[in-house]
């Protein structure tokens, strides 16, 4: 009779310690699996570094703010809407959504509709010199001198179309990003 | 660990390669005996400037000058024919997107023979030789054989392990067999120049145990020459794909690869066996100016292996080894079967990284239907990763699980592919979401680059306004100080008028004081 007892006892506490270390194994297996940011409370700077980092950087001042980095301040600092930035697009919200905690809102199009990626050319036959392009390009993108041709860098451009209302001879034109070889990658299988 | 057993149990002194395929090796067009033939220079080659990572170079030759073979067509990019430039125009390349890059067109001086030294020979190969002559990796990938050796010693300070890759374990493709059949006197004679260049600690000549006479002959040659003790002689099992390189260095040399690094990371150099001959080549003057190409396929007329001149056309290469016709119906592709990719067209130039022609039958692609988990997948990858795991990922675009998968390590060696029951396009998917990953952090790259950029340009007008805030109140001071020219001028009159001066003496100070007035606001640079 002691001994059944016993053997239920033991068994008893057998399963018990199974079903802890079982429970305690899938809490580390789920906090492992989770991807949220580190529950760890954020400086305002942290804050404002982290969102600066998921903008694009076009620098195109379109959410109404002159520039990307103002535009982070904006958001953790006065709770600016996160659906501002045209460049970005909807996976930008996304990603600012997830990483702030925020509803999935859809993009702001009074800021502007989102493009592909373009960037800026010069008629090159048609410039005049006048620099005001480069006053304008956000990125110093533009190269050129006084009286003499000037040419964008397509590498730095961001397509932000901020040097084309200065240009008095109307000859810059934003362009499809083109496909270079290094820029190709393979498609989706069908 | 696991390594260390099969090593005792085996007797072989590699482990060996994890899952891969045992495949029919299927090596039409082997010479047997005959030279290989070299196919004749067409009347104009096509050079496209642009490098193992694709940038687009700038010519250093304009359209109508002469060139000689092994000049320097643009950084890294040499002639491979001597002639006339007649175009630099962008043209469609061997490539599977089918883009077009900038090429050098040239019309070949029939004059220029292959081979020809056009460099002196030197008594000891050197990294600016291999430079000069233009060397890039013949196995497929095309990177640069000079920086492979100066990436080693940059970042590991020594070559501790010289690997000469002579493992071919595609189906079909011959082109190294081949050329170890031929020129197998050359190509240990190219090992010794390497190993003396490279001052390397070890070297190891990888080929599969197969190859019988390749093997023979690279043996009895070592022997020869008592070089058994400097070169180890790894024979290794025909597994597809034991000839891919971070695999067979990890099995050669028991070290692992962090993920990501080269391999010159840990000191290893490894370099195919057609590029070591090409080398030694380099060494006696010789600029890289043709490999071995093989054609083969289901539907070639004629299995064969041919020397090409870099820049020949891949139709030219058809039509001179009689498969044309047979083309026309058929599917060319470049590379072998299972990591070569269809050619779109077929006036494309061959360079470095044509390893194989293969003419196949058209096929139509398989349904692919819903994994069912057999694992098949796993079994087979040699880099083990889970394809049906990073497949779910990776197929939905979720590059954070997809990392977590492993999916940079995939080595698009298609084995999954081949074994998958439900016809899953695994390695294209893979394929696919690496260029996206890639994609994604070239732009982030650009990103950070241009917000310092627009924070530089920030700081630059933040100093230009406060320089010229500066200076207007430096101005604003200056004014202040001096008192109005007029007042000044009145006030001497008066001292004058009272001390009684004679009017001879007050008519030039009043017209100093004119001057003064008049050129006085000109000459201030007071901003407005
Ligand atoms: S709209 Fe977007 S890309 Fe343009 S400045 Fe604002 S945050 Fe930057
Ligand atoms: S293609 Fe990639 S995932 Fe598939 S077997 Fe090869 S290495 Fe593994
Ligand atoms: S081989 Fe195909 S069906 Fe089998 S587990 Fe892998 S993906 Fe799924």
């Amino acid at each position: 009779m002691i001994s059944t007892a016993l053997a239920i006892l033991v068994f008893i506490a057998i399963v018990a310690a199974a079903g802890v270390a079982l429970a305690w194994l899938s809490d580390t297996d789920s906090t492992d699996n989770q991807d949220s940011p580190d529950d760890a409370p954020k400086s305002e700077q942290q804050l404002i570094e982290a969102v600066n980092n998921l903008l694009p950087q076009t620098q195109c001042a379109q959410c109404g703010h002159p520039g990307c980095r103002p535009y982070a301040n904006a958001i953790v600092q006065a709770n600016a809407p996160i659906n501002q930035c045209p460049p970005g697009g909807d996976s930008l919200i996304r990603d600012l959504a997830s990483y702030l905690g925020k509803d999935v809102i859809p993009l702001n199009t009074q800021f502007g509709e989102s493009k592909p990626s373009q960037l800026a050319l010069i008629d090159e036959a048609t410039c005049i010199g006048c620099t005001l392009c480069i006053a304008a390009c956000p990125v110093d993108a533009i190269v050129g001198a006084s009286r003499l041709m000037h040419t964008v860098i397509a590498s730095q451009c961001t397509g932000c179309e901020l040097c084309l209302p200065p240009c008095p001879v109307d000859c810059i034109s934003l362009i499809p990003e083109p496909v270079t070889l290094n820029r190709w990658h393979w498609p989706r299988p069908a | 660990m696991s390594n260390l057993l099969q090593r005792w149990f085996t007797g072989t002194h590699t482990p060996a390669l994890n899952g891969g395929l045992a495949l029919p090796r299927n090596k039409q067009g082997l010479p047997n005996g005959n030279r290989i033939r070299c196919l004749e220079v067409p009347s104009t080659v096509f050079i496209p400037l642009t490098n193992y990572h694709h940038d687009a170079l700038h010519p250093h030759v304009q359209v109508g000058d002469e060139v000689q073979c092994g000049d320097a067509l643009a950084e890294g990019v040499i002639a491979s024919v001597g002639g006339r430039v007649i175009d630099i125009a962008s043209r469609p390349i061997i490539h599977p997107s089918g883009l077009s890059v900038p090429c050098v067109e040239i019309a070949t001086d029939k004059s220029c023979e292959y081979p020809r030294p056009v460099h002196a020979p030197q008594k000891q190969l050197t990294l600016e030789r291999l430079a000069l002559c233009g060397i890039q990796g013949l196995g497929g990938a095309g990177f640069g054989t000079a920086g492979k050796f100066s990436a080693a010693l940059q970042t590991h300070g020594a070559i501790t392990t010289l690997v000469i890759n002579a493992v071919e374990c595609e189906p079909v493709i011959s082109c190294d067999e081949a050329l170890m059949m031929t020129e197998a006197a050359e190509i240990v004679d190219a090992i010794q120049a390497l190993i003396r260049m490279s001052d390397c600690k070890r070297c190891l000549l990888a080929i599969e145990n197969d190859k019988d006479q390749a093997l023979s002959v690279l043996t009895t040659l070592l022997q020869a020459r008592g070089m058994e003790q400097s070169v180890e002689l790894c024979a290794l099992s025909p597994i597809y794909p034991s000839g891919a390189e971070r695999p067979l260095i990890e099995r050669l040399t028991g070290q692992c690869l962090p993920p990501g690094s080269p391999p010159s990371q840990i000191g290893v150099v490894c370099i195919n066996v057609a590029t070591a001959l090409a080398a030694w080549r380099a060494q006696q003057g010789h600029p890289m100016v043709s490999r071995i190409v093989t054609v083969a396929g289901e539907h070639a007329a004629h299995a064969t292996n041919v020397r090409v001149t870099f820049g020949t056309t891949v139709a030219e290469v058809l039509r001179q080894t009689g498969n044309d016709d047979m083309a026309v119906k058929s599917r060319v592709r470049a590379g072998g079967p299972l990591s070569g990719f269809d050619l779109h067209r077929l006036d494309v130039p061959v360079t470095a990284t044509t390893n194989c022609i293969a003419v196949e039958p058209v096929r139509q692609p398989a349904l692919s239907l819903p994994c069912i988990r057999c694992n098949a997948c796993s079994d087979v990858c040699p880099v083990k990763i889970m394809p049906q795991q990073l497949h779910w990922f990776a197929a939905k675009d979720d590059l954070q699980q997809s990392a977590r998968y492993r999916l940079m390590d995939c080595i698009e060696c298609g084995c999954c592919d081949a074994v998958c029951p439900s016809s899953i396009p695994l390695t294209q998917t893979f394929r696919y979401a690496k260029g996206l990953h890639r994609a994604e952090q070239s732009k982030q790259r650009l990103a950070a680059e241009s917000e310092e950029r627009f924070r530089l340009r920030e700081q630059r007008e933040a100093e230009r306004t406060a320089a010229r805030e500066q200076k207007r109140k430096a101005a604003q001071a200056r004014l202040a100080e001096r008192s109005d020219p007029i007042t000044d001028a009145l006030s001497r009159i008066r001292n004058r008028k009272k001390s009684g001066a004679s009017q001879q003496s007050s008519t030039p100070a009043t017209s100093s004081a004119r001057t003064r007035n008049s050129a006085g606001p000109n000459n201030e640079d007071t901003p407005e």
